[in-house]
């Protein structure tokens, strides 16, 4: 199991403001699945994601990612986890914007074990098979936002992670570049092995992954069966 | 993370707030530099004084004189403030006296003649005479008794007089200093009887005789020369024909004991004579430079806590300013430590360069001091050829304490920044 949810309850804000965003979610990805999470904006897709990487600690239930429980490990543990083993496409890219894409890419290798010098080149791959070969020295915030997209997946990739979470790749691209962004980001999970969880309000993704999830209400249903 | 992606990665996100780094490495520069300023200068100080000057002044020796001897400076020709024979009996007689030993002041004018170092050379003076025991064992001149018949009569001149010729004559009229010892083995001649301000009366007796130096001392009178006791009971003997008895200008007092120095001291005083000693000189000295160690120790401590309060001020800005990116590494797989790791180095490398900015010109600083201090003060014969303290060891603990202050100082800031919670960082501002 590459990730699991098991009764999984999720609370925002303080005191009379409380409020449940997830009850009792329970879901699983096996190894190898692209797997679609879609739901109306505001459902809870984003939180999803920051659960499963250990960012948020639900007030209920067991979250396993890669066989570590990240609601109950140690900080270094989860950290480590982040860094080496999962590789996420933030909703909005969070780029460093001062910085060219050869860097932004090569970010996570910081935080890992070995020199970030050394992979280098595995960047300078990455960001060409993300289409951004001729954008070298171009501070990431001078690039389009399907180019930014794009840095942002190359950049997920880089640790080789078993599990990527993607956060709305498709934005508000227009349809060609939409399908371009989900296109590179499924070959190249797929070419490095890794198990996918694309978050989205998207229809145009259900065509290309194995399984989706629907949440609604807080709740996670299959299409066929919408109130779990 | 190993330390080189931390070394990276602390100098990617610095490399955004040059500017802002530049108030807290100055101030750090500061706390480095002045802290080695001031304790070159102290320890210079304590080495000069303690070491240097109290060290040779014998703490269980008293200098017993008349009530109002403090006219030193007026003890000329026969002006002089004296005491009678009469009190080396007393004083004898004290419990805790070792031995009192006179310093015999003729009472008739003196003055001398002579040839320092090519310039002529004529003043009025005092003329003393002491027994050799007068000097402790280790401080006696050789020489120091009769000469044989045709000699020089040898003759010792007072330390401070070379440190005052020096410092005031010498100065004034651009004469070369005197050192001691180019002064040892000179001639000059010792006119008895008559002066410049007591010429002879007609018919007065006069005469005159060679004299040599053959030692220079803190403990003699430094308005004169002084001579074997022998000569001096001579002398006035020759003058007064036995109708006077001796005149003493001071008795030097030997205590047993340390421990007895203040209750001998009482008693002297009760038997309305002043003692003074040297060992008050070198309390008064060591508490100059216990004060001077505490405003020193004052000082440091509050250019640690300004260069301190530099450090914070810009780190704490920087985790603020930089929440966002904290939240991005943090997501990215930085751990909390990982983050404290990346602004601690911050606050170390404010810490080393400013350290090390404040340090050079500190420095050099010190070392044109020093050098114009050796300058200026050639007249103070007893100063350690180097009067500021200067080496490595105490470059290294300002170094060490300034970075300190830096790294204790960013602590704050780098404990905050492994705090943010990168949820929230990265919800604030969608880039
Ligand atoms: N830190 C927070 N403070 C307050 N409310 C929060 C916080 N985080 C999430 N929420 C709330 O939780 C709910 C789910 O948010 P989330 O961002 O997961 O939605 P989403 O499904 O990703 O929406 P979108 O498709 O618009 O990105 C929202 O109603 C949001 O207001
Ligand atoms: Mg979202």
């Amino acid at each position: 199991m590459i990730l699991s949810f098991s009764h999984v309850t999720f609370s925002v804000g303080h005191a009379s403001r409380r409020r449940r965003v997830l009850h009792d979610v329970s879901f699983s990805l096996s190894r190898g699945e692209i797997v679609a999470l879609v739901g109306p904006s505001g459902e809870g897709k984003t939180t999803v994601i920051n659960l499963a990487t250990g960012l948020l600690t639900p007030d209920e239930g067991i979250i396993d990612t890669l066989g570590v429980e990240v609601s109950s490990a140690p900080d270094m543990n989860v950290s480590r986890l982040r860094a080496q083993r999962i590789g996420v496409v933030f909703q909005s890219f969070h780029l460093l914007p001062r910085e060219s894409a050869l860097e932004n890419v090569l970010l996570p290798a910081y935080f890992g074990a070995r020199p970030a010098y050394d992979m280098r080149e595995r960047a300078a791959t990455l960001r060409e098979r993300a289409g951004l070969e001729g954008w070298r020295d171009v501070a990431a915030i001078e690039l389009s936002e399907g180019q930014r997209q794009r840095v942002a997946i190359a950049r997920a990739l880089l640790q080789g992670p078993e599990l990527v979470l993607a956060d709305e790749p498709t934005g508000n691209l227009d349809d060609v570049a939409a399908l371009k962004v989900l296109r590179l980001l499924i070959d190249e999970v797929r070419r490095e092995n890794g198990t996918l969880l694309i978050a989205t309000h998207d229809q145009r993704c259900l065509g290309l992954v194995d399984k989706t999830l629907v949440l609604r209400q807080g709740r996670i249903g299959t299409p066929d069966t919408p109130e779990a | 993370m190993i330390f080189q992606n931390v070394w990276a990665l602390a100098r990617k996100s610095f490399s955004f707030t040059r500017t802002a780094t530049i108030s807290p490495l100055l101030s750090v520069a500061m706390a480095s530099g002045a802290s080695l300023l001031l304790l070159s200068l102290v320890i210079g100080v304590r080495r000069v004084g303690v070491g240097g000057l109290l060290s040779t002044l014998p703490i269980t020796r008293l200098v017993v004189g008349p009530k109002q001897v403090d006219l030193l400076f007026l003890r000329l020709g026969s002006s002089t403030v004296s005491m009678e024979s009469s009190a080396i009996d007393s004083l004898r007689n004290i419990d805790g006296v070792a031995a009192v030993w006179p310093e015999m002041v003729l009472t008739m004018p003196t003055s001398l003649t002579g040839n320092l170092i090519g310039t002529p050379f004529s003043t009025d003076c005092a003329t003393y005479g002491v027994p050799l025991e007068f000097f402790p064992p280790e401080q006696r001149p050789s020489g120091f008794s009769r000469a044989k018949t045709g000699e020089p009569i040898p003759a010792v001149l007072s330390l401070q007089l070379i440190d005052l010729y020096n410092s005031g004559f010498a100065g004034a009229q651009n004469l070369p200093g005197l050192s001691p010892k180019a002064l040892l083995g000179r001639h000059f001649n010792l006119f008895l009887g008559t002066s410049s301000f007591f010429p002879s009366p007609p018919g007065g007796k006069t005469k005159w005789v060679r004299c040599k130096i053959v030692g220079l001392s803190d403990l003699v009178s430094v308005t004169g020369v002084t001579v074997p006791e022998t000569y001096a009971k001579e002398w006035h003997e020759w003058y007064y024909d036995g109708a006077e008895s001796p005149k003493f200008s001071s008795l030097h007092v030997v205590v047993e004991s340390s421990e007895q120095v203040a209750t001998v001291r009482k008693e002297i005083e009760a038997l309305g004579l002043q003692a003074r000693s040297p060992g008050e000189m070198a309390e008064k000295v060591a508490l100059v430079s216990r004060y001077l160690s505490f405003a020193t120790a004052v000082l440091m401590g509050l250019l640690l806590l300004l260069a301190g309060m530099g450090t914070a001020n810009t780190l704490g800005l920087e985790v603020t300013f930089q929440a966002q990116r904290i939240g991005l590494y943090r997501a990215l797989g930085a751990s909390r430590k990982d983050v404290t790791r990346i602004y601690l180095l911050r606050a170390v490398w404010i810490g080393v360069s400013g350290a090390i900015a404040g340090l050079i010109p500190a420095a050099v600083l010190l070392l044109i001091a020093d050098s114009l201090l050796v300058r200026v003060l050639p007249a103070l014969a007893r100063l350690p050829s180097s009067p500021l303290a200067i080496s490595p060891f105490l470059m290294l603990i300002s170094c060490v304490l300034a970075i300190t202050a830096s790294v204790v100082a960013g602590l704050g800031p780098a404990v905050k920044a492994s705090r943010v919670d990168p949820v929230v960082a990265l919800r604030r501002q969608e880039t």
